[in-house]
């Protein structure tokens, strides 16, 4: 009982956090989403030490465990685009898997070359 | 049917369904059967064949997703704790992220027009590898449409997740920090649950690269989707 009542403390607490964000977002115009500002600030709090991990990973953990359910409902919208898949599907193939193994190489031989060249320089030192 | 009957049977199913295909997919490991891609589809043919359409089940999606926000702002958290492994190489690991959600972004874009799809489906594709809370959010920015930037980004992270660790290998890419970070930058969550079974390492390089390329392509979106879609 007492792990629940700190949990839904804790869910309140990152609502809070996405309160505030979106409003300011939306208060000043700013050209990012909220809930992105909202994560920037809880880290900003916890390097900062104000908010402790500890305060958190209760109410965090079971949101970010089932964070895909969230996806469902929001993708059962493609109900909606049925037609334009039935016709236009067959285009989105390429687009789709070619950026995707761009982003696997691309990302893993940058990443190999540059750790491999900073460790050398490190071993000339 | 009482419209709020009507709602409390689509949560319901929406629940169960998520629980059963979760379950699948803990059991058989294969990113095919993830809980996304099955209980859609399900809930898609259960309505098509009930005649429930998508504006009914509207007021039972906004509850269900009430807690979206606080939940992506919890994201923050396992960044936290991972902080550490940033530091073992910051400015390749920066640089590598960065560079490899423009150059996926910029290459699904460019060739969706190519293709000739029109600029809602371009904009909706440029999100693709971002996690699928934020592509969200950056396709509402943009010009896209959050359903279909869902399905971009599941059919992202489930192609990922089936050929990225023995693409990686064919590549000679062993390298554990690259690995993680390839995965994370092209597949988000799902690439994150895949290459975490190949260490611990390269799990949380993932999950880094996951965070930093939402907060990165969510600075950057605003105007260089809108650009580049027009181009």
């Amino acid at each position: 009982m007492q792990n629940l009542l700190k949990t839904v403390g804790q869910i309140f607490l990152l609502w809070l956090i996405y309160f505030i964000s979106t409003w300011t977002v939306e208060f000043f115009h700013l050209p990012i989403p909220g809930s992105v500002l909202g994560m920037l600030l809880l880290f900003a709090l916890l390097s900062g030490g104000i908010i402790k991990e500890q305060w958190l990973a209760l109410g965090a953990n079971p949101l970010l465990k089932h964070l895909s359910f969230f996806f469902i409902p929001i993708a059962v919208g493609l109900m909606e685009w049925g037609e334009l898949f039935t016709q236009k599907g067959h285009l989105l193939f390429l687009p789709l898997v070619i950026s995707a193994l761009v982003a696997l190489i691309a990302t893993g031989i940058v990443v190999q070359l540059l750790t491999k060249s900073c460790k050398k320089e490190g071993g000339a030192n | 049917m009482p419209a709020a009957m009507l709602i409390f049977l689509t949560i319901l199913l929406t629940v169960i369904l998520y629980l059963m295909s979760r379950k699948i997919f803990l059991h058989t490991k294969n990113p095919i059967f993830n809980p996304v891609l099955l209980s859609t589809t399900v809930i898609i043919i259960v309505f098509h064949y009930t005649g429930i359409t998508f504006d009914q089940y509207k007021p039972g999606k906004d509850i269900m997703t009430f807690l979206l926000g606080p939940a992506t702002v919890a994201l923050a958290l396992p960044l936290y704790l991972n902080r550490g492994v940033l530091l073992q190489a910051l400015f390749p690991i920066l640089f590598g992220i960065c560079f490899g959600a423009l150059a996926t972004l910029t290459t699904a874009v460019l060739l969706a027009k190519l293709s000739g799809l029109d600029a809602l489906i371009v904009a909706s594709i440029a999100p693709k590898s971002i996690t699928a809370p934020i592509a969200i959010e950056i396709s509402r920015l943009t010009g896209g449409d959050p359903a279909i930037a869902v399905a971009f980004v599941v059919f992202t992270g489930t192609l990922g997740s089936i050929i990225g660790p023995s693409l990686l290998s064919s590549c000679k890419i062993t390298n554990p920090i690259a690995r993680g970070l390839a995965m994370g930058v092209t597949s988000h969550g799902q690439g994150t649950a895949t290459i975490l079974q190949e260490g611990a390492l390269q799990g949380a390089m993932a999950g880094v690269a996951m965070a930093v390329a939402a907060i990165f392509i969510s600075f950057i979106a605003p105007l260089y989707i809108p650009w580049l879609v027009n181009l």
